[in-house]
């Protein structure tokens, strides 16, 4: 069967796209083959493990078994985004950093922006809730410890605490 | 101007940077998505490649026809047996040869490699692979070395009841000592295959030149190493293969050269093109190289007042289909514990045993997790047994500083008592002991590691490491060493700006690459930061010479009376006597010629190898740890819940604190894995459960609250006195939770993955 092609139009990173792209093109191959976007990382193709995750209109899904037909009309946002001008990091990042968060730093991106949708939906998690958030993003490196630590220490900012 | 104030600020023992949790000198770029993993690099022109596996686990071959596939507009390259040189090679560490690049005529497991194409896309690749007919005729397939060294069975390889490695070892008189004891146990204890399941899946890049040389950039632990092997295989010289490792997404052992490298060779020059290959992540679970499965028949004495008399084990390994690095795996991997409780007599049998399941390899702890799961859960029965404390008895045996092993290791820094103390101390043992809450038990366990292996690498062990001071000042570290996501680069670059007397940022420390680094060894037997650390501060210290001598002439004075310090050349006890670094870089660059400031470091660790016997000290020094957890076991279900874990490691000295706690952490969550969670499903040599959903790599919800201290022995030899942590800190994991798991309900489970059907069994059993 002779793919379909389809014009799609998605903001990514605050920046408007126009695609004519195959429709069975998944949101992942989008990003990193056309747009050269590879801080999504190809760890399973299967929605397993998480590393393909970018923020859709705000929360994380899996960019590996998205279309991206979907995506048309609506937000992204991948690691690449997160960074604000001037080169000012988003406090998970800088936290990532600052604690030892990030090992081998394939599942790095997609654990960021799985933590941030959790934040920007619910700014006070508790940490089993936060362990319950990320459960989805395999980390094989670091046993998930200073991934937790550096969570909490953004949502305690976030409240001021 | 530096002013005593400046001065006073050093940190403890003077170190400006040796033990600051210093953030990763990689993090930033990790965080923010500019790593460029092999996966991310894109190469104009480069064709897709796809590998055709068997799915038999044992057949002969009879024919491969590729003219179909060759025929399908888009393909470029279709490889065979027809195009490898046929000859056989093998790990060059067992001096077993005993694979070919692509299947001859014989398949030994599903995933076996035997044929390839390259593609001007993935989906042609995949479609071609399907137009590739390969007619086989089905063998009996073994799936377990008990019965593939049965009698009458199919041969797997040339060879006596598919063997691919006996060894025994005896020091002392074992059978003496277990007259000697008042408690004699034997027992047996089984661990299964491990996957390394590291996310970032093996893949490479690969040209073939105008002058015949190969270009591969692969994550890859061990670069130089590789092109040994690269050489054997293609039987071409060492000089044709050129190999630059790219930032590697985790390794644990598994990202050793890799036949899929070999397989690009053959495409690239075949196609004449740029190839990319990436294993899919089921290729990964069914085909990859995973932690060899042992059966292992252990027989220990004991004293009543707790001394351990002898030990015995008889080790029956499952090889898998090919010979990686099995074979030291069991022969190097399992006789490091004797060390550890100051054993006199043992006797150690390994038998290595051919299977149709992949082939077993080099994974975090080398052998040492299979065998320190049955000691270490041994000598919690035998202390039980005799009225003892676990915690009292490891104590009573514990190495000390100044052992010589029974095997002849040197033990010239050991915290291991002190491990073990602190781990108690930590968790509060003898009150937690006591007062514990229904179905909860503690557990302990104690672990020993070499740093670096004389036996495991043939030709030499140590490292050199060049360094590149430019006339900016910016400083190039060349080490030997990879950085397999571990934090090598920033260890590196401590020892470098520690022993310079420079800032952090000034340093740069490269990933491998073969045209520039000395042969370098690469990253395995917790080897990197002790061997190539030494390497790199020696480095450090010749480029300093170096830029004090220039300095010498600039001001004036004598060299012996100049030092760096926060990136200016002082005059000591004249503070107002200085020089910027950029200043005499610049200067030593643009007067001899343009010449940089080359520093080259070579260490090599006052190991001896060992003889036909493995006796002798193998390591320069060796590392140490002890873990203690608290579990909960729901007796209706059998699942184990684990509620804290606690380690204590003797690192030597943490360069890193913040690193070391993440190499505990890690192991810990691997260990865990091994444990309790991480079960491969086999039906009929097919790997039924080849993902994250199936196979249970731990998560967030599966590891617990974990507390680490670092024990510093301050080794003699290290840099700055450090030793390796990231294996030792996997092997105890798996026999904490198992004595954990009696303490808690009274069985002892001697097969690891503790899956709860075990444990229900078990109760069931006792009751």
């Amino acid at each position: 069967m002779k793919p379909v092609k389809q014009e799609i139009m998605v903001t990514i990173n605050g920046e408007l796209n126009r695609f004519f792209i195959r429709t069975n093109t998944f949101l992942l191959d989008l990003l990193r083959d056309e747009l050269g976007l590879t801080g999504a990382k190809r760890g399973c193709n299967k929605g397993e493990c998480g590393s393909c995750t970018v923020l859709l209109d705000g929360r994380p899904v899996r960019s590996c078994l998205f279309p991206a037909v979907m995506a048309d009309g609506r937000q992204v946002v991948t690691i690449e985004g997160l960074e604000g001008p001037g080169g000012k990091l988003h406090p998970l990042q800088e936290a990532f950093i600052q604690q030892g968060a990030i090992q081998c730093g394939f599942c790095t991106p997609g654990m960021i922006l799985t933590a941030k949708g959790l934040l920007d939906e619910n700014p006070n998690p508790a940490e089993e809730e936060i362990r319950r958030a990320i459960s989805g993003n395999i980390c094989r490196c670091t046993g998930y410890v200073k991934i937790i630590d550096a969570i909490r220490t953004v949502a305690r900012k976030k409240r001021g605490d | 101007m530096v002013n005593e104030a400046d001065m006073n600020s050093q940190r403890p023992e003077g170190f400006r940077m040796i033990g600051q949790p210093i953030p990763r000198v990689d993090a930033r770029d990790k965080a923010t998505g500019r790593t460029r993993y092999v996966a991310d690099i894109k190469v104009q022109g480069a064709l897709f490649g796809k590998v055709l596996r068997s799915p038999y686990p044992h057949a002969r071959v009879l024919n491969v026809d590729i003219s179909r596939a060759e025929q399908l507009p888009g393909v470029r390259a279709v490889v065979t047996h027809a195009d490898t040189p046929g000859v056989l090679y093998g790990s060059y560490n067992s001096g077993i040869k005993d694979e070919f690049i692509l299947a001859k005529n014989r398949v030994r497991y599903v995933g076996d490699e035997v044929a390839a194409v390259a593609a001007i896309d993935p989906d042609i690749a995949m479609e071609a692979l399907t137009l590739i007919r390969v007619d086989y005729e089905p063998l009996p397939g073994y799936f377990h070395p008990e019965e593939a060294m049965a009698e009458g069975t199919v041969p797997i390889h040339p060879g006596d009841r598919n063997i691919a490695s006996h060894r025994l070892t005896v020091r002392g008189d074992p059978d003496a000592g277990l007259r000697e004891a008042d408690l004699v146990l034997e027992d047996q204890f089984e661990t299964d295959l491990q996957i390394h399941a590291y996310l970032e899946p093996v893949a490479c890049i690969v040209e073939y030149d105008s002058r015949d040389r190969f270009h591969l950039w692969a994550p890859i632990q061990n670069p130089s190493w590789s092109r040994i092997i690269f050489s054997e295989a293609m039987d071409l010289p060492i000089g044709r293969f050129h190999c630059v490792q790219t930032p590697i997404g985790g390794a644990f052992g598994g990202k050793l050269e890799q036949k899929l490298y070999l397989i690009g060779f053959l495409l690239a020059r075949k196609a004449k093109r740029p190839i990319r290959l990436e294993n899919t992540r089921e290729e990964e679970f069914q085909s990859s190289m995973p932690r060899v499965p042992m059966v292992i028949h252990l027989k220990m004495g004991m004293s009543k007042d707790g001394l351990i008399t002898a030990k015995t084990h008889r080790i029956i390994a499952d090889n898998g289909a090919y010979a990686k690095y099995a074979p030291g795996v069991v022969n190097l991997g399992t006789y490091r514990i004797d060390g550890l409780y100051r054993m006199q007599n043992v006797r150690n049998e390994c038998i290595l045993v051919y299977t149709n399941r992949p082939p077993t390899s080099a994974f975090r702890g080398f052998g040492n997790p299979q065998i320190t799961f049955a000691v270490e859960s041994m000598i919690d029965v035998l202390s039980r047994k005799l009225g003892l404390d676990p915690l009292e008895v490891r104590i009573k045996n514990a190495a000390l500083p100044g052992d010589v092993t029974v095997h002849g290791f040197r033990f010239t820094s050991c915290g291991f008592k002190e491990s073990l103390e602190e781990v108690g101390r930590m968790m509060d043992y003898q009150r937690v002991r006591r007062e514990r809450g229904p179905n909860e038990g503690i557990g302990l366990s104690g672990t020993t590691h070499v740093c670096g292996n004389r036996g495991f690498f043939p030709l030499f062990d140590g490292s050199t490491a060049i360094i590149r001071v430019d006339e900016g000042g910016n400083v190039r570290v060349i080490p030997g060493e990879t950085d397999v996501g571990q934090g090598l680069l920033t260890a590196f670059a401590m020892i470098a700006a520690e022993a310079l007397g420079v800032a952090l940022d000034r340093i740069r420390v490269d990933e491998g690459d073969t045209d520039l680094s000395a042969f370098g060894l690469g990253t395995w037997g917790d080897r990197a930061t002790f061997i190539g650390g030494n390497a790199v501060r020696l480095a450090a210290l010749e480029a300093k010479k170096e830029i004090l001598r220039v300095a010498a002439d600039m001001l004036e004075a004598n060299v012996e009376d100049l030092d760096i310090h926060e990136d200016r050349i002082i005059v000591k006890g004249t503070p107002s006597r200085r020089l910027d670094f950029e200043e005499v870089t610049a200067r030593a660059v643009y007067t001899q010629g343009g010449s940089p400031i080359m520093g080259k470091g070579t260490f090599i660790p006052e190991s001896d190898g060992a003889d036909s016997t493995l006796y002798g000290n193998i390591s320069g020094t060796y590392a140490f740890g002890a873990q203690g957890c608290k579990i909960r076991v729901d007796p209706r279900t059998g699942e184990v819940e684990i509620l804290e874990f606690y380690a204590a490691h003797d690192v030597g000295r943490a360069i890193n604190p913040m690193a070391c706690e993440g190499q505990v952490e890690g192991s810990i969550a691997q260990g865990i894995g091994y444990g309790l969670l991480e079960k491969v499903e086999y039906k009929d040599g097919v790997m039924l459960n080849p993902g994250f959903l199936h196979y249970r790599v731990p998560t967030a919800l599966d590891v617990p609250k974990m507390c680490t201290a670092l024990i510093e022995s301050i080794d003699p030899a290290g840099p700055f006195g450090a030793k390796g942590v990231a294996e030792p800190s996997m092997t105890p994991t798996a026999a904490c939770i198992a004595n954990a798991i009696y303490n808690a309900v009274g069985v002892q489970i001697k097969e690891i993955p503790v899956t709860p059907q075990k444990v229900l069994k078990a109760l069931k059993d006792k009751r």
